[in-house]
């Protein structure tokens, strides 16, 4: 944020809990009067922070760095009574949350330590009513009270957002950064399986002493099926990124099924049956994304299933909504990998970018429907979704 | 010493992969078979010996490293390399440590890989028979970093059966075995394998001599006492098999 959004953030604040040029013109009366007592303050603050590991183990740069930042708690505590609420107050306000995140101190800490602060403040104030009651009655001591109080309330504020801002920011490049390793792993063994055959192929051709024509064909067709292998790896992941291109139409479920199973090549040893109620209805989504994602359940289905085994795809209206189930009778889940299995490159097979399911899952997010997975392992695995129905007349 | 032709074993479960390493090196003259999957590996490693085992670090069922472990305990002289696609330091780590000889990444070099297996083949290779099974795993990691193949038996039985199916430039063994008797072997060495090499390995050979009137006639090449005096052993070990390559330590 720029030191202009973080000041009108700031004024938004203020407004939010009305503080007025009165609050402001008060503190800064008191402030000549209270300013004998910050150094007791700030010496107290440093002596409790010493006390906790936890809020001590942050300075790291022993009692020079103590030393000065005494001095910068010091002005802070000026700065509260001067009066001058403006941009720069607020930028520097920003910076205390934005600095406690880089020096990683527990955000609980700036809450308590602020609040010690307040309390000393209180009792300083107190005593002067009671010592100078001319220059402090009764009623004024409520107010300057009051508007401290406030003014605290927006320092803590400010610092908490910057913290939650800079934080969160961190903790996403951090993410960021795991992904693309994580993409990156996926990709290099999903090209350099193909890109192995090439090269081998290759160096079989250019090197090889025994001149076999038939050989050499053979070698020549397998680096091209694989450049086919290695272009279907592009082609999954610009599919995953070119996602948002969509459109939703009624259409009917069971066409889209059939040629969901014609993609798969279902082998001998798996037994596919589709059962679909009498009355399914027309669904309202794009019909092309949806057979993506029956392809990829009954490819995962079928995958799961190494020695054989049956799969059941069940569909049925429930209320606006219709479900399709992918039940299979293969290896199973286990329970530690149950919610992990729809993100991105994420597998348990030893081949494949990890797309399939997370593709399934945002396709079906994305046509406002919902999918979800229980498994048994050594039993099997049910996939399910739902996709809204086409309204009547539609 | 050697078979005229080495034998590789090229594990992967891309059939297209197998079929091309099996090209290469047949056409380079060597014995090549190939497996889909670790089971049927360890199935063929059960019928007969190779020298050298290709082996895909990922796939479906048993991973390369457990397939190597399990080849291990079958034939321990055989030289695994680990092929990945993509090896953290951490898995290379691991593979080195469990006594692959080394990690390659796909898509495979051949010009590095053809030098590593000729190399493999050509190591001299050590029978260790003892039933020690601590005392086998120390020696098999020092022969090994020597350049030395090593194969760990640990009765009378299996040893006599390796003895016939390869030819090993030095036998070690420990007379005393739960499962028939050290004695045994070396008469059998001395029929099957007269060129080979033998240490003696023992805690007391006076002892020994006393007790087995047989042990004069077998005439061992050598004899190591435990505790070993390990640079002496390594320096035998080297006058018998005309030396070790020592390429290993370069790892």
């Amino acid at each position: 944020m720029t030191s202009e959004q973080i000041f009108e953030r700031y004024k938004e604040l203020q407004s939010y809990v009305g503080w007025s040029t009165d609050d402001a013109a008060l503190l800064r009366r008191i402030g000549p009067l209270v300013e004998g007592s910050f150094e007791t303050l700030v010496e107290d603050f440093y002596e409790t922070i010493e006390r906790y590991q936890q809020a001590s183990k942050v300075i790291t740069g022993g009692d020079a760095q103590i030393a000065r930042l005494k001095g910068t708690l010091v002005k802070w505590l000026r700065e509260l009574f001067s009066g001058d609420y403006g941009q720069a107050y607020a930028t520097r306000r920003w910076m205390i949350g934005h600095r406690h995140v880089e020096i990683g101190l527990d955000e609980v800490y700036t809450n308590v330590a602020l609040s010690r602060l307040r309390r000393g403040l209180m009792s300083v104030l107190s005593e002067l009513h009671r010592q100078l009651p001319s220059e402090l009655d009764q009623e004024s001591l409520l107010n300057v009270r009051s508007s401290l109080n406030t003014l605290m309330d927006l320092d803590l504020a400010l610092i908490e957002h910057a913290y939650q801002t800079e934080y969160t920011f961190r903790k996403q490049t951090t993410e960021r950064l795991a992904f693309v390793g994580q993409i990156s792993g996926g990709i290099a063994h999903e090209l350099r399986n193909p890109l192995n055959v090439i090269k081998t192929s290759v160096f079989y051709l250019l090197n090889a002493k025994d001149h076999q024509s038939s050989k050499f064909q053979q070698h020549l067709d397998r680096i091209e099926r694989q450049v086919g292998i290695a272009d279907e790896v592009i082609t999954s992941l610009t599919n995953f990124a070119k996602m948002s291109l969509f459109q939703r139409q009624p259409f009917r479920l069971d066409s889209i099924i059939k040629e969901a199973i014609k993609n798969c090549e279902i082998p001998s040893t798996v037994q596919m049956v589709v059962e679909s109620s009498e009355d399914l209805p027309l669904l309202l989504a794009d019909a092309s994304q949806i057979r993506i994602v029956l392809t990829n359940l009954i490819r995962n289905a079928i995958e799961a299933m190494p020695e054989g085994g049956s799969i059941h795809l069940i569909s049925s209206r429930r209320q606006s909504y219709v479900e399709i189930a992918v039940k299979d009778t293969g290896i199973g889940i286990s329970s530690d990998q149950l919610e992990t299995v729809m993100e991105p490159f994420f597998s348990t097979k030893p081949r494949g970018l990890g797309l399939g399911l997370s593709l399934a899952k945002a396709i079906v997010e994305k046509n406002d429907g919902h999918i979800a997975v229980s498994s048994e392992p050594g039993k099997g695995s049910v996939f399910t979704i739902w996709l809204p129905m086409a309204s009547l007349g539609a | 010493m050697r078979r005229s032709v080495a034998s590789i074993l090229v594990v992967d479960d891309e059939p297209d992969i197998c079929q091309n390493l099996a090209d290469i090196f047949q056409d380079l003259g060597y014995e090549v078979d190939t497996a889909p999957s670790g089971r049927e590996a360890l199935l063929k490693v059960e019928q007969r010996h190779y020298d050298v085992a290709l082996l895909d670090f990922k796939m479906p069922g048993m991973d390369g490293l457990t397939l190597y472990d399990r080849i291990r305990v079958i034939q321990s002289d055989i030289v695994a390399i680990i092929i990945s696609a993509y090896a953290s330091p951490e898995t290379t780590e691991k593979a080195l440590t469990a006594g692959a000889w080394h990690v390659l990444s796909k898509p495979l070099d051949l010009r590095m890989l053809l030098p590593l297996v000729m190399q493999a083949a050509n190591q001299p290779m050590v029978m260790i028979v003892d039933d020690d099974v601590a005392l086998c795993e120390s020696l098999w990691d020092l022969f090994r970093l020597e350049g030395y193949r090593v194969l760990i038996t640990h009765d009378e039985e299996s040893a006599i059966k390796y003895l016939q199916s390869d030819k090993y430039d030095v036998v070690l063994v420990d007379l005393k075995l739960p499962e028939g008797s050290g004695i045994n072997v070396l008469q059998a060495i001395k029929q099957i394998a007269p060129n080979s090499a033998t240490i003696l390995i023992t805690g007391n050979y006076a002892d020994l001599e006393a007790q087995n009137s047989e042990l004069p006639d077998v005439g061992v090449t050598a004899i190591c006492e435990k505790p070993f005096d390990i640079p002496k052993m390594l320096s035998l070990m080297k006058s018998l098999t005309s030396g070790g390559d020592g390429s290993i330590k370069a790892k």
